[in-house]
């Protein structure tokens, strides 16, 4: 594995932020900061992919559905639940998603939720501290 | 080379907006900035930029900006936008990963509120492994 980088170690909780509308994206981040968490921000599911296929180490994937670009938070959550089976999944989405894309999903939260309720259940997801980068084999 | 604008340089840094469209190098400069003590905003291109700009409660002092990104706007015209709209901020233009780099090493050092966690060469190398990772991309 590569010299991580500065502040994401694997002990730390660090959640993968994946919201394309910027205000709600940055509330998001600050609220989950506050409660402690690593959080790596990605503005749309190619930036996520990126980061995903990184050295970082990532516990949790937090990404909205409906998102422009190449590929949606959908097909997201598939690949990297795929890819990544271990890697805890919650969704996000101002409209219901699909059921196999719920079904693949930790916890799943509609548009407009609840901040607080919403840091409360990834807490549950991702007690501390953190395991290892569930990425490894 | 960064480009600073009318500033004390005594002035306690509070907040951030980091404004850079290459993920992995806008991860790394935020946690850099972080480090050092700041309060760091992202925002992946200008037109997100100027969506958190335009929002006072952020409290942005300093727009920490590349130049090359997609959008309707560069940097330049996000500096542009920000002196005509937001006269009270300051604009740190970077166009590359060493300048990116070498500025946010500046701006630790002039303001940051916690010792600089790490020689910048350091950050540069860091970056440029994580760009390793991806293949055919490197800064």
């Amino acid at each position: 594995m590569l010299p991580l980088q500065a502040g994401a170690t694997p002990e730390r909780r660090t959640i993968l932020l994946v919201e394309d509308e910027v205000l709600i994206r940055l509330m998001l981040a600050e609220e989950l900061r506050s409660a402690g968490f690593h959080v790596l921000e990605a503005s749309n599911a190619d930036e996520a992919w990126t980061i995903l296929a990184s050295s970082l180490p990532v516990h949790l994937l937090l990404t909205d559905i409906h998102m422009p670009g190449r590929m949606d938070g959908a097909a997201l959550a598939g690949r990297a639940r795929a890819q990544y089976p271990q890697l805890k999944l919650v969704i996000t989405s101002s409209l219901p998603p699909r059921h196999d894309v719920l079904r693949s999903a930790a916890s799943f939260f509609a548009k407009p939720y609840d901040l607080h309720a919403l840091v409360r259940a990834i807490e549950e997801l991702l007690p501390e501290p953190a395991d290892g980068d569930p990425r490894e084999p | 080379m960064a480009t600073r604008e009318s500033r004390d340089s005594s002035a306690s840094v509070e907040t951030v907006l980091v404004v850079e469209d290459e993920v992995l190098l806008r991860l790394a400069v935020c946690e850099y900035l972080r480090d050092c003590g700041f309060r760091v905003v992202e925002a992946a291109n200008a037109d997100e930029a100027v969506v958190v700009l335009e929002q006072s409660h952020f409290e942005i002092e300093v727009v920490f900006s590349d130049i090359d990104m997609p959008g309707s706007m560069d940097g330049f015209g996000l500096a542009q936008w920000t002196r005509s709209n937001r006269p009270d901020v300051e604009v740190i233009l970077t166009g590359s990963v060493p300048r990116a780099v070498n500025a946010a090493a500046d701006l630790c050092e002039s303001d940051g509120t916690v010792p600089k966690p790490y020689e910048p060469q350091v950050v540069h190398d860091r970056i440029r492994r994580l760009f390793a990772t991806r293949t055919g991309k490197k800064p």
